[in-house]
């Protein structure tokens, strides 16, 4: 059976046969080919030849052709194509020996420009994974300051390169605020350590979301950590920006020793994705200190979110509970505008260095982009905000470029489905 | 001559209401049923009464005396007069023209499709040799109505005649090109169509509109232009008779014959059923099933194919390959049970995708996605036989790997194929493209 591109990836160092029978002229692509799951029993009742045949990523370069009209399950050799990759070879064999001599190091073997425009890396760790973006993307591409240490292994030389100056190319700065104390009050206020949620508020929150019927605010503190929750659905850090700038860049406000847990059902009481669900004790379900996890000692400001029967899984449903949970995080953040201090009790500069010379280092991270609960929303105007947030699905689920400070900064708000055991939380 | 019989279903979409009662005397052109909803207008096809109308059909009692005047439509649009004469996809679907042709296309295509696909069938290609201005006619109104720019006609390379005929009428038209198709199956399905002229694969839930285009079927546009020029009501059919009959296995065209005729009379007309034949086939050998002697034609029937005896399997065990391309499941079924092999196991083609209507549509038709693990699937079921509905493309696969295997490979189309002197459809000799050239010879064998 004709295979996908994904699956030619994976068996790029396996022969290339055909599946069916393609003409003389053809530019090979993966639909031309057999899945290489099934050659052994192939070449067990005498149907498949492979001798001399090339791989799959010899000849998968967008411009191998055939030279001449051959039937299905024929091997790709030499002989009967042109325009494939030798060096693939090459470079198969340098990996082998790399996974020999050390088969845990998770190197970048190399990342250089190839022929036509794009930049492929290849990473080698038993397992190939190769990686192409188009060019253009790549020009936002920046290194990530803590990252320099993970790549301890990298075999291929470094080229040579004068060493020029470093550059900062952007600078965010952390301001920590404790919090000993959350509590309910007439108003939205910090006073001190003490952050006040207004009363009331549950019932505005509510109004603002067509398809949420209920809404509950519990204060968690550690003493009270053996308390049933329903699905966790995100765990939230709060956090707002100073003087308007944005995410990724300036000032941005924590509240150190608080988090927004969000939790929901219908109202028939169906959690909401039902689909490896964590309700339960939170102490006996939560991971502690594990990132997107709630740290040992931390208050929870646990929202307890009604939707109505059957929006569960639908898309809808899970947004309308985050946007009230944000409608009452709103109010938080601008308490945090007005009330705090410009003195922080801490602080925390991260910068994003530009050193010339140097590997650059793209990080790839795969996040969800189903829409319903299975989606992220990106680049909200506020940290792991709603308002202005895109979803990934509607984005298209295409490549998005993110300065590592934006992403520390919260530019990514998950509408995650289960607890954090399995799926990351904001 | 038997009864005429108009069944209420001859289109795409819900049954037609009579509206004539049993003794009425009806005329060539009378109005006798009405759709109730997506449909088209049902005309008697002969002078005669109505003698009984069933839940399915009207049946009507000729006159002896048939004049060939027709009670004529009113006049309109063409639009209107298109829609009023009943016309349907005269290529097998019967989807209601008016509906169809109404597109607003933005600056589109009319892509006409003449590739006569189905093995054996001649009359839609005699039709262009004969009558190519009615083509024209008929093609002018259909783009001018679809809101189309240009129009293309597609047809395969090997029916030289008809492309030299059309190339010359269409010299002065600079909207209307034609388009060379190669000779293998399933060129006429529409998505092929839009993908050989216009270069776009749509998704098999997708409509030619998605490419801004309609395709429709060379004798339905001839059927549009009388329905406008002629103020004739649709109650003929061009259609292709052959097969194990009387005088040899040549085709027998018949031109408008009047819907409602039973399969025996044509057969008669024809020459006669030899004594040993298989089964008769209503339409194609690929999209067509078996019918009997006392059914009667429809708008959109195309053939009636007299096939070869069955083999005798004995009971031998069976695969069946199910493409979206040949028969459905129940179609293979029967077939293997005319064999007389015990079905063991089913496969489907990996490209033979579902549709909401529960028919399967190709998502690339005409272009394998390989079949050697169906044939180890069969392997593995203890098959001695598989028969398969496969394209020619997928056919070729099939075969690269069954017989080495030991599986010995039946096509659905066999018999018929066998009956029509058509080349059985197995490994595949012929270029998957055709120069557009007609006096360049590609490597294209005769049929």
């Amino acid at each position: 059976m004709s295979i996908t591109a994904e699956t030619a990836k994976q068996h790029a160092n396996d022969p290339a046969v055909l599946c069916c029978r393609a003409e003389e002229g053809t530019v090979l692509e993966p639909a031309n080919f057999e899945d290489p799951a099934i050659f052994p029993d192939l070449i067990d009742s005498g149907l498949l030849n492979i001798d001399g045949a090339l791989t799959l990523g010899q000849v998968l370069n967008g411009k191998t052709k055939l030279t001449k009209t051959v039937d299905s399950l024929t091997a790709i050799t030499p002989a009967i194509a042109e325009g494939f990759d030798a060096a693939e070879v090459a470079e198969e064999e340098v990996v082998e020996e790399v996974a020999e001599a050390a088969p845990v190091a998770a190197a970048p073997v190399a990342a250089a420009p190839a022929a036509a425009g794009t930049i492929k890396l290849h990473i080698g760790e038993g397992k190939d994974i190769d990686i192409e973006i188009p060019a253009g993307l790549g020009g936002g591409a920046v290194a990530v300051p803590v990252a320099e240490a993970a790549a301890p292994a990298a075999v291929a030389a470094a080229p040579a390169a004068e060493v020029a100056e470093e550059k900062v190319v952007r600078e965010l700065t952390r301001k920590h605020y404790n919090i000993t104390e959350v509590k309910r009050g007439p108003e939205t206020k910090i006073e001190g350590t003490v952050l006040y949620i207004r009363e009331g508020i549950e019932e505005e929150a509510v109004a603002s979301q067509d398809l949420v019927t209920s809404m509950k605010i519990e204060i968690i503190t550690p003493e009270l950590y053996h308390t049933y929750s329903e699905t966790v659905m995100d765990i939230q850090p709060i956090a707002t920006k100073e003087d308007e700038c944005p995410l990724g860049e300036g000032y941005t406000r924590v509240l150190d020793g608080v988090v927004t847990v969000v939790t929901g059902t219908t109202d028939e009481g169906i959690q909401i994705a039902e689909f490896g669900s964590s309700e339960g004790y939170l102490d006996e379900n939560m991971q502690w200190n594990r990132p997107g996890a709630v740290d040992k000692g931390e208050t929870m400001i646990k929202y307890f979110v009604t939707i109505k029967n059957g929006k569960n899984m639908e898309r809808p449903g899970p947004i309308a509970a985050h946007s009230a949970v944000d409608f009452v995080t709103a109010e938080i953040r601008n308490a945090m505008k007005k009330d705090l201090p410009e003195t922080a009790d801490s602080e925390q500069v991260l910068k994003q260095v530009r050193r010339p010379g140097k590997k650059k280092i793209v990080i790839v991270k795969e996040i969800m982009g189903q829409g319903a609960m299975h989606d992220n929303f990106l680049f909200p105007s506020e940290p792991v905000g709603v308002l202005g947030a895109r979803p990934n699905v509607d984005l298209g689920n295409v490549p998005v470029c993110a300065s590592p400070l934006e992403v520390m900064d919260g530019c990514i708000h998950a509408l995650t489905c289960i607890g954090p055991a399995s799926k990351e939380m904001s | 001559m038997d009864k005429i019989q108009m069944l209420l279903r001859q289109h795409v979409g819900a049954p037609c209401a009579p509206v004539v009662k049993v003794g009425d005397k009806v005329k060539k052109g009378t109005l006798i049923a009405e759709p109730t909803g997506l449909g088209a207008n049902i005309f008697a096809s002969v002078y005669g009464t109505v003698e009984e109308i069933t839940e399915d059909r009207i049946i009507i009692n000729p006159d002896e005396e048939q004049s060939d005047e027709y009670v004529k439509i009113k006049k309109g649009t063409p639009l209107e007069m298109i829609k009023e004469a009943g016309v349907v996809g005269m290529g097998g679907a019967g989807f209601p023209t008016a509906v169809k042709i109404n597109a607003n296309l933005d600056h589109g295509y009319i892509l006409v499709n003449a590739a006569e696909c189905e093995p054996g069938l001649k009359h839609n290609i005699m039709q262009i040799e004969k009558e190519p201005e009615k083509l024209i006619a008929g093609l002018k109104y259909v783009m001018e109505i679809a809101g189309a720019d240009k129009a293309i006609i597609a047809i395969k390379k090997k029916n030289r005649k008809a492309v030299e005929i059309l190339d010359e009428i269409i010299k002065n038209e600079p909207a209307i090109e034609r388009h060379l198709l190669p000779d293998i199956y399933p060129m006429g399905e529409e998505r092929a169509v839009v993908r050989e002229c216009l270069g776009i694969e749509l998704e098999p839930s997708q409509l030619p509109s998605a490419a801004n285009a309609v395709v429709i079927n060379s004798e339905t546009v001839c059927r549009c232009a009388e329905a406008v020029d002629e103020q004739k009501p649709s109650f003929s059919k061009n259609l292709t008779v052959r097969g194990q009959i009387n005088g040899g296995h040549e085709p027998h065209v018949f031109w408008d014959v009047p819907v409602g005729t039973s399969v025996n009379d044509l057969i008669e007309m024809a020459g006669g059923l030899q004594e040993q034949y298989g089964e008769i086939i209503m339409g194609g050998a690929f999209t067509g099933k078996a019918t009997t002697l006392d059914a009667p034609i429809c708008k959109n029937t195309g053939a009636l194919l007299v096939t070869m005896p069955f083999m005798d399997l004995k009971g031998a065990k069976m695969g069946i390959l199910v493409c979206a391309c040949g028969g459905n499941l129940e179609r293979m079924q029967d077939i293997v049970k005319k064999y007389n092999a015990t079905e063991t196991c089913v496969c489907y083609c990996k490209q033979a995708q579902e549709q909401k209507n529960g028919t399967r549509k190709c998502e690339r038709p005409g272009n394998c996605p390989g079949q050697v693990k169906n044939n180890m699937d069969f392997k593995k079921a203890g098959c001695e036989y598989i028969i398969i509905g496969n394209c020619s493309d997928c056919s070729n696969t099939v075969m690269a790997s069954g017989p080495k295997m030991g599986l010995k490979v039946f096509h659905q189309t066999d018999h018929a194929c066998r009956a029509v002197d058509h080349a059985l459809y197995r490994t595949l000799r012929v270029s998957k493209s055709v120069d557009q050239d007609l006096n360049v010879v590609d490597n294209v064998e005769a049929e």
